[in-house]
């Protein structure tokens, strides 16, 4: 397991596994394009327990972006990156693609980083999109259970 | 090694170490339905350890024989396949395949029932094509490189060939 989640599960406090999992219902499927853009990390929620990325440092620094780009190309902070691929291998750069389960909805984030590849346990995360009052959604929110616990990340668009 | 790797290899039981592994042709993008079907898991690889799924039903330690992953045309697949729960969780779900566009690689994500997150997602390869549907499927992680062993970047594949007894 990589040591940034290390941390995050060891700040949560969790050691349990999967049988404790809090349900989240399936999202309706995306226009395509709602998703382009760059989001910045503002919070990481753990087994309940939420942080907040507003640090310059620390446990979720501020200021990690996610830029998911038209051509199919994604960049992301190196945290970020380390936390999306639940590796510390990788650049932060790759492709991405959002294909939509048939049966359910739902719609996924898969990311394949330039160097490392697809990485079975963190390539893919549950990706929602909220708060579309007035146009394009504001936020982003992805969930991945990684066996360890299941973890969400909100990014909201272009916030500070 | 990554504990996550650790407690991969030693369910696998990856104890035989191959000097030489196969080494697989890039995937080429399929077209779509190549994949229906069960498909038995016949190996593991997890770097340069392989460890072939032949061992009896009692035998734990042991990539068991017999193992299947079925891909149905509903995009549900139902896994009977053990001892990767971590990576491919056993039992019912749904499916999606697509192709990433930058990279062509094509790609296939599962979704337990049990677990509506529980998303793991595995480049897919379709060999021997020559007389109609393929017999050979390969599916293709990595972990990433192990911060405390850089060398230890191993690569993981799930082999199967279809209906293979």
């Amino acid at each position: 397991m990589a040591p940034t989640i290390k941390r995050i599960i060891a700040a949560a406090g969790t050691t349990a596994l999967i049988a404790g999992v809090v349900m989240v219902g399936a999202p309706a499927a995306r226009a395509d394009g709602d998703y382009y853009g760059t989001w910045t990390l503002a919070a990481i929620k753990a087994d309940g327990q939420k942080v907040k990325c507003e640090e310059s440092e620390g446990l979720c620094p501020g200021g990690q972006t996610l830029a998911l780009k038209t051509n199919y190309r994604y960049a992301a902070s190196a945290y970020l990156a380390r936390i999306l691929m639940l590796t510390d291998k990788g650049d932060g750069k790759g492709s991405f693609a959002t294909p939509v389960f048939p049966g359910t909805q739902q719609q996924v984030l898969v990311l394949e980083d330039d160097a490392g590849g697809i990485v079975p346990l963190g390539s893919a995360w549950q990706m929602v999109l909220k708060d579309k009052r007035s146009g394009s959604p504001t936020k982003l929110v992805l969930s991945l259970q990684t066996g360890f616990g299941e973890y969400t990340l909100v990014l909201r668009r272009d916030a500070q | 090694m990554t504990s996550t790797r650790t407690r991969l290899i030693s369910a696998a039981a990856a104890t035989a170490v191959i000097a030489s592994s196969t080494l697989f042709a890039a995937p080429a993008a399929q077209a779509d339905g190549g994949y229906y079907g069960t498909w038995t898991l016949t190996a593991v690889k997890a770097g340069e350890i392989k460890q072939k799924c032949d061992g009896l039903p009692q035998e734990e330690d042991k990539c068991r024989a017999g193992m299947t992953l079925a891909l149905k045309a509903n995009y549900r697949y139902v896994s009977t396949i053990k001892g990767l729960e971590i990576i491919l969780l056993p039992g019912k779900g749904d499916f999606v395949t697509t192709t990433m566009a930058g990279t062509a690689s094509h790609v296939i994500v599962f979704n337990t029932d049990d677990y509506p997150t529980f998303l793991r997602v595995w480049k897919v390869t379709l060999k021997g094509t020559r007389y109609g549907a393929p017999s050979k499927m390969v599916l293709t992680g990595s972990f990433g490189e192990n911060p405390e062993d850089p060398s230890d970047d191993a690569p993981i594949k799930l082999v199967f060939r279809r209906d293979a007894k």
